[in-house]
């Protein structure tokens, strides 16, 4: 149970009816707030810690904003430290954007005593939510929903809506997890593979064939000095799984009337967990992705990466208490809410964790060094030592990747040149941008089905044998649906969608032994600015060369995944991208100014996965303007 | 002597040198053909970025972040069932950033008859990323004579080394030496954690020295002159603190093992260790 002293039961008492304070809040403070950040004293799991509060409150008040209105928000530090607060998702000037460092006028942030006036028009609507653009103190408590009502009827009907806010909680100091991190990344993993594992492997598998490919296997990932389990950076050995501030032991309840449509809004404010929610007993009609209406499409599960939003509705039936199970993707714990039809059910008992997932090969074969693509950078740039993983070492010829894909794009870098000519290993450079090769990735993260990758993958969204993996990603029972970036359709055509005008890279990047974390081999500290053109719809193409997911970000303006849905691809402000995969992201370059763009994993970011993204009104530099067909497909690559 | 270990300093420090100043030495070569070289149009900063476009250094808003650890492998108590057992340790710490780090490697052990310390030996390097898995090192090793009458005499070399991760998952360490008696040694060991569970782990290792050549007051002779062979089983009740047991068998060999014999020593000998792994 969180507890605020000097709050205390009053607190607990808020919190615990959600509904009633967002009722309380709504009206009277309408488009002007006043929020306070001050350190106080939380007790998540039974030791005083320090927190960071948004008026006497952890996480922080909802903000409920009208589309279409200004809004003035006063933010006032109590604390001995700079701190910020980042509207996340929100389109609005730079100036306002709340990120130190980027915003101008916001380069220290909001000082020690001092109060900032945000100032911004309120141009969208749905569930968002704000926090600071800092690690200590996002991860000790500083975040918290935004609720943007529309200037329009909503295109659905609720009876009630709740704010299901994920995150978590950890008894250490942010600073010290990233120094554990940082000497010794799998500090936290108490789920790697052992001896013990293996025995058991071997004793359960069917044939001689088997054992031999499990002991392959096993060789396989010693051979690559990677880890198979590596699926979260921080785990349970050290988080709280949180809903709304409250732990799964003591859920927050949120009330329903059986028959009523509940929304549900669904925010991930975690520093690093990615969750599997689903709710038994209910099916979900997922309405809004990050903001923005969608097609209603109903499904059983759906994992929410770091920092996405997604709104559903539910419709309960039945006069009984219903679990809103969040499992973290590692399965090393459990956020939890309930609806109930009254606060005084009794907590049900959390369910067994479903078996953890592995990474496979297939996990490790998007490695290809620098593309030739462009990197958007004024000047040409180069990949540090260390930040790109040494593909030569490996010696899985055998596994299966189709023969033909191999590409080594020639000889840019050490690592690559060692590499032989005919290694299968490594799916190439991305395909020629201009026959429509639309690189979906597998719908979640972690997979583990461990076969049918690679050409399965280049054909996106037609391919029947997507359907599989995403079953299998989320562990979920054989018929269950599991949302998928495919099925994010906005409702009407997007009235700005064109074909792009230019084509970046951003590979991400970094170092798995040593908790280094970059985008094209450069952390933020030495990067140089990624530059766009005023007006310009920039295609990104997203190459993910470590084993981790990553949710970016990019603040103010809009990303859009080309799923192969045209004009019907969704618009959003983080997208997800799976280990191994790329995936082409287009911006709609709308917002002049300097704004941050970054992986949402916070100890990512703060690691140096980040770049300034800045836009101009005179053009991108002369460096970016060719074409990156002739160097995307160079002299040596075979099909 | 003095000017000898001056020297060997000099040559270990010279050499960290040129490894902290060569600030383009790893860069990826040629290749980048698509990045046009008339990138003149410097973009202006609306609204007045903090990092100019052309800023390629550390940027003080956001400085690399700059941590340390420390590791003491080895923490234990040796006894090969006769006589006092014997304490020993084997640690590394450093400090600095992802590239560039001071790096200090030590170990030494105490001596059987009197309690005092037998051997102790301290490197003092710089280390610097090289690749995904592996640093480079240089710097200087000093070996301690604390009794003036008893014991090997003190040494001063240079070093360099490699030290990383090897395919396999076998953690590795190759150092030369210089200095010294005018003698060139080597040094290489390794081992492997093998997770019987996530918290017991079977820690083998091995190491060998080499010298090319006698230096008979510290019971140094040409080729392969010590070898150490151990396994270890430790319990990491925090990642911090892991007691182990273990077996280990030191070995003098050639031209070293007479040199043993001569001072009244055993030139081999195997011990039951316990002890307890820090790392924080």
């Amino acid at each position: 149970m969180s507890r605020v002293s000097g709050f205390g039961t009053a607190l607990r008492r808020l919190s615990l009816a959600w509904a009633v304070l967002v009722a309380l809040a709504a009206p009277a403070l309408a488009q002007r707030y006043d929020l306070t950040l001050e350190e106080r004293v939380v007790n998540i799991n039974g030791t005083d810690r320090p927190a960071v509060t948004v008026n006497g409150q952890f996480p922080g008040p909802l903000i409920r904003l009208r589309e279409g209105e200004e809004t003035v928000i006063r933010v006032t530090n109590r604390m001995d430290r700079e701190s910020s607060i980042h509207w996340h998702g929100l389109i609005l000037p730079a100036a306002m954007d709340g990120a130190p460092g980027f915003s101008p006028g916001f380069s220290q942030g909001v000082g020690p005593g001092e109060t900032f006036e945000y100032r911004f028009p309120v141009r969208q609507s749905g569930t968002y939510w704000y926090h600071a653009h800092n690690l200590d103190h996002e991860q000790r408590g500083l975040y918290a929903p935004i609720v943007i009502e529309p200037r329009a009827p909503e295109p659905f009907r609720y009876g009630r809506d709740h704010v299901v806010q994920l995150s978590e909680w950890t008894d250490e100091r942010p600073a010290q997890v990233l120094r554990n991190l940082k000497r010794d990344p799998g500090y936290y993993n108490w789920n790697r593979r052992t001896l013990v594992d293996l025995l058991r492997d071997l004793g359960q598998a069917p044939s001689g064939e088997a054992r031999r490919a499990i002991i392959r296997d096993r060789l396989d990932w010693a051979e690559m000095r990677m880890d198979p389990t590596d699926i979260a950076d921080i785990t349970g050995a050290t988080y709280r799984y949180l809903v709304n501030g409250f732990r799964p032991e003591t859920p927050a309840t949120l009330l329903f009337r059986p028959g009523e449509r509940v929304r549900l809004r669904l925010i991930n404010s975690g520093a690093m967990t990615y969750f599997d929610v689903r709710i038994p007993g209910l099916k979900m009609t997922v309405v809004q992705a990050d903001g923005n209406n969608i097609q209603p499409v109903v499904v059983d599960e759906l994992r929410v990466a770091v920092a996405e939003t997604y709104d559903v509705i539910v419709e309960p039936r039945e006069d009984r208490q219903y679990q809103i199970l969040a499992e973290t993707m590692d399965r090393t714990g459990w956020a939890r809410a309930r609806l109930a039809p009254r606060m005084d059910v009794p907590v049900e008992s959390l369910p067994p964790h479903r078996p953890r997932p592995v990474l496979t090969m297939a996990d490790m074969y998007m490695t290809p060094g620098p593309t030739g693509l462009d990197r958007g950078t004024p000047r040409p740039e180069h990949d540090q030592p260390g930040h790109v993983w040494p593909s030569s070492g490996m010696s899985h010829g055998a596994h299966a990747m189709p023969a033909g894909e191999t590409a080594s794009p020639g000889g840019h870098a050490e690592h690559l040149a060692a590499q032989s000519a005919g290694h299968p290993g490594h799916r190439g450079a991305p395909d020629n941008p201009h026959v429509g090769h639309t690189p979906v990735p597998r719908p979640t993260a972690a997979d583990h089905a461990g076969t049918g990758h690679g050409a399965a993958d280049a054909h996106g969204a037609a391919s029947p044998a997507m359907g599989d993996p995403i079953r299998h990603d989320t562990g979920a029972p054989p018929g269950a649906r599991v949302l998928s970036y495919r099925d994010l359709r906005p409702l009407r055509a997007d009235p700005e969608w064109r074909p792009y005008d230019r084509i970046i890279e951003v590979r991400l990047t970094g170092n798995m032994e040593r908790y280094i974390w970059s985008m094209n081999g450069n952390e933020f500290w030495r990067a140089q600015p990624i530059v766009a053109r005023l007006g310009e719809r920039l295609r990104i193409r997203f190459i993910n060369e470590t084993m981790m997911n990553h949710p970016m970000h990019l603040h103010g303006m809009w990303m859009v995944p080309d799923l192969g849905n045209g004009a019907f691809n969704p618009r959003k402000h983080v997208v997800n991208i799976k280990p191994g995969t790329s995936l082409d992201v287009d911006v709609i370059v709308d917002a002049e100014g300097d704004w941050a763009f970054h992986c949402h994993l916070l100890y990512h970011m703060e690691s140096g996965m980040m770049r300034i993204f800045r836009v101009t009104r005179d053009g991108a530099p002369v460096a970016s303007a060719q074409q990156p067909m002739p160097v995307a497909m160079p002299a040596g690559h075979r099909h | 002597m003095t000017s000898k270990a001056l020297k060997a300093a000099a040559a270990g420090l010279l050499l960290a040198a040129t490894l902290s100043s060569t600030a383009t030495w790893a860069q990826a070569g040629g290749g980048h053909i698509n990045h046009a070289t008339s990138a003149t149009s410097t973009s202006p900063a609306p609204g007045g970025g903090f990092l100019a476009p052309e800023t390629h250094g550390i940027d003080a808003e956001h400085p690399p972040l700059y941590f340390g650890a420390v590791l003491f492998d080895q923490n234990e108590v040796r006894s090969n069932g006769r006589g006092t057992p014997i304490y020993a340790w084997e640690g590394l710490a450093y400090y600095g950033t992802d590239y560039h780090r001071l790096w200090i490697n030590t170990r030494g052990e105490t001596n059987r008859e009197r309690g005092g310390l037998e051997r102790a030996e301290l490197q003092v390097l710089y280390s610097r990323l090289l690749g995904y898995y592996w640093d480079i090192q240089a710097g200087v090793r000093h070996d301690f004579r604390l009794n003036p009458s008893e014991g090997t005499p003190p040494r001063t070399y240079g070093v360099f080394g490699l030290q990383g991760l090897a395919p396999g998952f076998f953690e590795v360490q190759l150092q030369g030496f210089v200095g010294g008696d005018g003698v060139f040694l080597a040094r290489a060991s390794a081992s492997y954690d093998l997770l019987i569970t996530n918290r017991l782990i079977l820690q083998p290792e091995a190491e060998l020295n080499f010298s090319t050549g006698w230096d008979r007051d510290a019971l140094i002779a040409p080729g392969i002159y010590r070898t150490e062979v151990g396994v270890r089983l430790r319990y990491e009740i925090t990642r911090e603190f892991a007691p182990y047991i273990g077996y280990s068998h030191e070995s003098f060999n050639g031209g070293s093992a007479g040199l043993n014999r001569r001072l009244g020593q055993q030139p081999s000998q195997s011990t039951v260790v316990a002890g307890i792994r820090l790392f924080f």
